[in-house]
């Protein structure tokens, strides 16, 4: 294979939200800064599909950080990192303002953000939606869709940060234990690419299943595997994200993101399912047998009709609604299926484990940010509106200054040709076959294993454990057998065998917490257990190979006091326990 | 199904739509943007959103492969 060698000061695996801010903080502080995204930097990640929200925490906006930070610690169950709540509460503001800097353009003016969410798009279905006011506790400036990505690598662009698009970042290289660059290859030639770099950056986002309804095929925890892979230690990957999408043309993103303005669903003997559980409250109504479940417009006021469509007129994105035919307006009620964020996790619980609030991972040399980075600032569920891009910013800008200071202060070692070889062996492995399984097929499998709902959100051990053989076969036997016959199938390749190894982290850490807490639901655990449970789970691969898995507690001064009442699971109906 | 065939005539090579998609589903062949990797799509619609000329559009209807006992 032709390879080409790159050098930088900082290298960022990943060009969405997180790693175009840790590409512009980074540059602004001297460095020099390739980015290397599989796609294109600025129209990759999950925030092409996302870029409706941009959570904030503003004394200007009437909040209250004492009683903010108290009312995330309770409603996230006390399992937040409070160290990274804090960075969230102090630093988010600053990020609306990098972005006013770099260029995005914003659907309403400043001077209406503070009270938009609350005036214009919460309507008459949001009562018992949430817990207390969240609205008052952090404010979202409103974004339209896809408007935040492109404008980073613009300014990106002019201040001088380096971009390798459409290459594939498959390992990272250590020297002596010290992450100091990474191998790839180039989506359309094919060619080897070397990057030496005194740090990295692993901004590569969250890892999901291809599942259908959210644009977020491409996301298949690359920078965990890879981390895993190198001996870093990661943390979370319990706790469930769910989401639906409607059930007519499931793979188009048809819900318009309107959940936020109308969140009202029946089950299919019509009866509305309590929404304070959000989406696990659906879930165990389909687990009951009253499924289907039906997005109910017919219940719509005038003013949840207002608030939908001051909401869809920010997003700015008529196609989306249009081109499935979902009109609100007509009343009626619309199927949904379930699973569009299937393998994913909720926002801050997986990814790197990065304890000191800087973005440093257990790896000298190896930094984190974004949807790969497990701060926990919103512990095991986040109660209020849906936070956004701006927790990814906040930890973006954050790793780059503890990268920028390391590279000042640490010698590094240089890389020898050795270096390379393990990283480029694997690299290369599925190209050395010429026979072999089909790496879409082998996806196909882990879908099929991983995805119902029975696995991965209402969960027991005996499900767990099944899912698990199939999965660790997978991964021993079909992963080494894929082949690939062109870059694009390698890209297939590498990303099938990231998700194997992210879903064994994800069934592997359910088993792991024996309570049940937030999103994660055990049948067999269905009690909230602080006194075993108020800790993190630590990830890593043994001396042996196998995944190792231990837990890091809450510090004391973190807990909850004496007597607090534990949080039940938020499920629709009390349903019978089947074995 | 997905991305539709990209109109030939329409398109004028600019590659935007290559650039643009996160899956790596079209590729410029001959100096024009031909869909290569259908079976990736994932309904996104960005390559239609940045087509200049209306080449490109995406149908919300998808299929998917049959399950079968090896491939």
């Amino acid at each position: 294979m032709n390879t080409q060698t790159l050098r930088c000061d900082l290298l960022v695996a990943g060009g969405s939200t997180a790693g175009c801010f840790a590409a512009n903080t980074a540059r602004a502080l001297g460095l020099d800064v390739l980015v290397v995204d599989k796609a294109t930097a600025g129209q990759s990640g999950a925030s092409i599909m996302a870029s409706g929200f941009w959570a904030v925490f503003n004394e200007d906006w009437g909040m209250d950080y004492d009683a903010t930070l108290a009312w995330i610690n309770s409603n996230s169950s006390y399992l937040n990192h409070r160290g990274w709540t804090e960075a969230f509460l102090q630093d988010s503001w600053g990020t609306y303002l990098d972005l006013k800097r770099w260029g995005v353009q914003f659907p309403v003016p400043e001077e209406q953000m503070a009270c938009f969410f609350r005036q214009s798009i919460i309507g008459d279905d949001q009562a018992g939606h949430h817990d207390g006011d969240p609205h008052t506790h952090y404010g979202i400036v409103p974004l339209s869709h896809r408007c935040v990505t492109p404008a980073l690598r613009t300014y990106g662009n002019r201040i001088g940060v380096r971009f390798l698009d459409r290459t594939m970042i498959t390992d990272l290289v250590c020297r002596n234990g010290v992450v100091r660059g990474a191998v790839g290859f180039d989506l359309e030639t094919g060619a080897g690419v070397r990057v030496e770099a005194g740090a990295v950056v692993l901004a590569a986002g969250r890892n999901y299943f291809r599942s259908p309804g959210m644009h977020i095929s491409g996301q298949t925890g690359d920078g965990d595997a890879m981390a895993y892979r190198a001996g870093a230690v990661l943390s979370g990957k319990e706790f469930p994200d769910m989401h639906m999408n409607i059930a007519k043309d499931p793979m188009w993103k048809g819900n318009g993101e309107m959940y936020p303005a109308y969140f009202r669903f029946d089950d299919a003997l019509g009866r509305a399912i309590p929404n304070k559980g959000f989406d696990l409250s659906i879930v165990s109504s389909v687990h009951a047998g009253y499924g289907p479940v039906y997005w109910d417009f017919s219940k719509c006021t005038e003013n949840d009709l207002r608030s939908i469509d001051e909401y869809l007129k920010k997003r700015n994105n008529p196609k989306e609604t249009q081109r499935v035919g979902l009109d609100p307006r007509r009343g009626g009620k619309v199927p949904m299926i379930g699973g569009a964020a299937a393998g994913g996790c909720q926002e801050q619980t997986a990814g790197l484990w990065t304890p000191d609030t800087d973005g440093a991972s257990t790896l000298p040399g190896l930094y984190s940010a974004g949807d790969g980075c497990a701060t926990w600032m919103w512990g095991a569920i986040i109660q209020g509106p849906p936070p956004g891009l701006s927790p990814a910013a906040v930890s973006g800008k954050r790793a780059a200054k503890a990268a920028a200071d390391y590279l000042r202060a640490a010698p590094r070692p240089d890389l020898s040709e050795g270096d390379f070889a393990g990283a480029e062996s694997h690299r290369d492995s599925y190209v050395r076959r010429k026979s072999g399984f089909d790496p879409r097929w082998v996806t196909q499998l882990l879908q099929n294993y991983a995805m119902p709902y029975y696995i991965l959100h209402i969960k027991e051990e005996k499900r767990l454990e099944a899912a698990l053989t199939l999965i660790q076969y997978l991964e021993e036997h079909m992963v080494p057998l894929m082949r690939a016959g062109d870059p694009h199938m390698l890209r297939l390749a590498h990303e099938t065998e990231n998700m194997a190894l992210n879903a064994e982290m994800i069934l592997r850490a359910s088993l792991f917490r024996k309570e049940s807490r937030g999103w994660h639901y055990r049948e067999d655990y269905p009690e909230q257990n602080d006194a075993e449970w108020l800790a993190w789970n630590q990830i890593r691969r043994g001396a042996n190979g196998a995944m190792e898995l231990a837990k890091a507690g809450v510090p004391r001064e973190w807990r909850p006091a004496e007597g607090t009442e534990p949080a039940k699971p938020w499920l629709a109906w009390d349903h019978p326990h089947t074995m | 199904m997905a991305i539709q065939p990209i109109n030939r005539e329409a398109c004028v090579g600019c590659g935007l739509c290559v650039k643009a998609c996160p899956m790596d589903v079209i590729r410029l062949e001959e100096g024009k943007a031909q869909v290569r990797y259908g079976e990736e799509c994932m309904c996104c619609a960005a390559c239609e959103d940045v087509c200049p000329t209306g080449a490109v559009y995406v149908s919300p209807d998808k299929e998917v492969p049959l399950m079968v006992s090896w491939r």
